[in-house]
């Protein structure tokens, strides 16, 4: 499903026609709902109009029943089973104010059904059997009969943009438990360490697998609360990647220490394990590995070198959240992992947000009181810490979200990596080589989440044109590595220093990706490389 | 002369007494002005009309066909031996039907 196809608005006189089999089309109904139901479409219904829905066919039912009780105990399940299938169209109350000149003297539900949708819905496409909406309606209607003959590619709107990540797809899928979650926080008001924040803190760390759960303000401050926890300071050395994105050596320099960079893996973009022993010195406080584009770094090989050396291991797991390495969780792999919540994320807020994770409780009381202004008890502050806390509301759409990212998000995005994967190899013949397409690598014991789905190729300028041109968005992660990076400089590090990062950023880049992403958008944005290769 | 009347349901009614003769046609012409009239609002309008007329005739009891619709299974489990495929309903008999269902709930008929 995506912003192109049709957002079906079931009108009250459709939806008694597909409870009660009502009529010669109600069949029509009846298979719009069952495509709803399987997810091949999006279904919606307006609230207010479901009290209409109740008394037609409570009406229906008790003049075909001699059991009033009985008929109304099954009206009320009937109209229950419809909100398992449609969802309900926000209503925020003050839709009627902007209803003015839709449609003077038409009826006011109709009215008002058509402007939820209008308000809402990107394509909304209303199913009904009232031919005013054909008239008055600002929004396209049809009837069911109309629908199913002709499909949904005769309503799909060609001029919606692809989205790089479609967050608009996800947040109609959960919009009502979005919207219960944030009035629940609305309501109780408590919008610093509400109990969302002890919810989400509880229900992470069950599905990480570890003891303690942090959550934090951003996946760059839970790097500095790792790095302040463990006692990293002026002077200190830190070992990471140089591919990444910049908050990882920007924490390190931020601390006072000095990034070391290790070349990565030129089939995992993840820092090379064999490489990490060389870069450390008397001054190497910790070893910070990035699992990046949402695949874990090879972390056996990375602890027994930091077990060998007596350091701790951050994992900067800001793109790897719900991916495994060896069956265990990201986060859950080193002696803290520290994860993002930024929207486009795997697991994504409404803003910023991050968590830290370990099973070591004194690091967990640490980072505790780093997170809250290094407070141990009210107004007690034995350490300098930060304003490093989540905000509740946050924490309550990070809670509307948990359940689709586990049982859906995550398969689903494995998945669909690996269906551009097979579509690229197989669209791309021996003939196309010499092009240089590379599909990513993901090692047997890894399961990624694929954070970005990224492929290496020769002339990316002239790829990201076209793409562009075809309407598909792209993106480059990260074009300069970190040690190239101006703020760096005085480390007096060179290009040729880590040459596997430096051809890393020169091909890389990252097509559109998402749970949410169809088969349709991946075969198109295929067959615009291939043209190319 | 003209006449004020007052319509509600469909029903012309005077909105003073107006004595007729005997002699006086029991059927008149009310003129509307086009630009109050609306348009029909059934999809299908021919369906409806035909089915006004048979409603009564109409004793259908066959159980919707579940089979590949899950739906539909859903949908007739819930309802049991109210399952049944029913003739339709236009738009301007559902609003009669919502106007029927609220009077007997509201005003105890």
């Amino acid at each position: 499903m995506n912003s192109r196809m049709p957002k079906l608005v079931f009108d009250t006189n459709i939806i008694v026609d597909a409870l009660l089999a009502r009529g010669h089309h109600y069949k029509y109904a009846v298979d719009l709902l069952n495509d709803v139901a399987s997810g091949k479409v999006e279904g919606w219904y307006a609230p207010h109009s479901i009290t209409t829905v109740y008394y037609l066919a409570g009406k229906t039912l008790a003049l075909d029943s001699e059991n009033r009780a009985e008929s109304e105990k099954r009206t009320r399940e009937l109209v229950k089973e419809l909100a398992t299938i449609l969802k309900p169209l926000p209503q925020v109350g003050d839709e009627i104010l902007r209803m003015n000149n839709y449609c003077p003297g038409d009826d006011f539900e109709d009215e008002l059904i058509a402007q939820l949708a209008e308000d809402y819905l990107p394509n909304p496409l209303l199913v009904t059997r009232d031919k005013w909406f054909l008239k008055c309606s600002k929004i396209r209607a049809a009837h069911p009969k109309e629908i199913v003959e002709d499909g949904y590619q005769a309503w799909i709107n060609n001029d919606a943009v692809t989205p790089f990540i479609d967050l608009a797809t996800q947040q109609r899928a959960i919009r009502p438990q979005l919207e219960r979650r944030i009035h629940t926080v609305l309501h109780h008001g408590q919008y610093i360490i509400g109990p969302e924040i002890k919810q989400l803190e509880e229900r992470l760390s069950g599905y990480v697998g570890v003891k303690h759960c942090i959550s934090a303000s951003s996946g760059t401050d839970t790097l500095l609360i790792a790095m302040m926890a463990l006692g990293i300071g002026p002077g200190d050395e830190v070992i990471t990647s140089p591919f990444t994105f910049i908050s990882t050596g920007e924490m390190i320099a931020l601390i006072g220490a000095i990034p070391v960079f290790v070349d990565i893996d030129p089939r995992t973009y993840n820092i090379d394990p064999a490489k990490i022993e060389a870069a450390i010195t008397p001054k190497t406080k910790a070893i910070m590995p990035v699992s990046l584009y949402g695949q874990c770094a090879d972390f056996d090989a990375i602890n027994a070198i930091a077990d060998k050396h007596g350091l701790p291991v951050i994992e900067d797991a800001a793109q790897s959240f719900g991916a495994t390495y060896k069956g265990k969780k990201s986060c859950a792999l080193s002696t803290i992992g520290s994860t993002s919540f930024f929207p486009s994320k795997p697991l994504g807020a409404y803003g910023d947000g991050g968590a830290l994770f370990t099973n070591d409780d004194n690091l967990a009381k640490l980072m505790r009181e780093i997170r809250l202004h290094g407070q141990d008890r009210r107004y007690h502050h034995p350490r300098i810490g930060l304003n490093g806390r989540m905000d509740t509301l946050q924490a309550a759409i990070l809670l509307a979200k948990l359940d689709r990212f586990i049982e859906w998000e995550v398969p689903q995005r494995q998945a669909i990596g690996a269906r551009y994967s097979e579509l690229i190899n197989s669209a791309l013949s021996a003939q196309h080589s010499e092009q240089g397409v590379v599909t990513p690598y993901i090692e047997p014991h890894n399961t990624s989440v694929y954070a970005q789905y990224t492929v290496q190729i020769n002339d990316r300028d002239a790829l990201v044109k076209k793409l562009s041109e075809a309407g598909i968005p792209t993106a480059v992660h990260y074009p300069i590595p970190l040690h190239l990076q101006p703020v760096f400089s005085e480390l007096g590090l060179k290009e040729g220093d880590f040459p596997i990062s430096e051809a890393a950023a020169k091909r890389v880049m990252s097509l559109p990706m998402g749970p949410d992403l169809t088969e349709a958008v991946q075969q198109q944005t295929v067959n615009a490389i291939r043209p190319a290769c | 002369m003209q006449v004020e009347v007052i319509i509600e349901h469909g029903r012309a009614m005077l909105a003073k007494p107006v004595y007729l003769k005997p002699t006086a046609p029991a059927r008149m012409v009310l003129e509307i002005d086009d630009e109050y009239v609306a348009p029909g609002r059934d999809w299908f309008e021919d369906e409806f009309a035909e089915l006004r007329k048979m409603r009564a005739q109409i004793t259908t009891s066959r159980v919707p066909d579940a089979a590949n619709s899950p739906v539909q299974a859903r949908f007739n489990a819930i309802l049991g031996p109210l399952a049944k495929e029913r003739p339709g309903s236009s738009i301007g008999d559902d609003h009669q039907m919502l106007l029927d269902a609220l009077e007997e709930r509201y005003l105890g008929r």
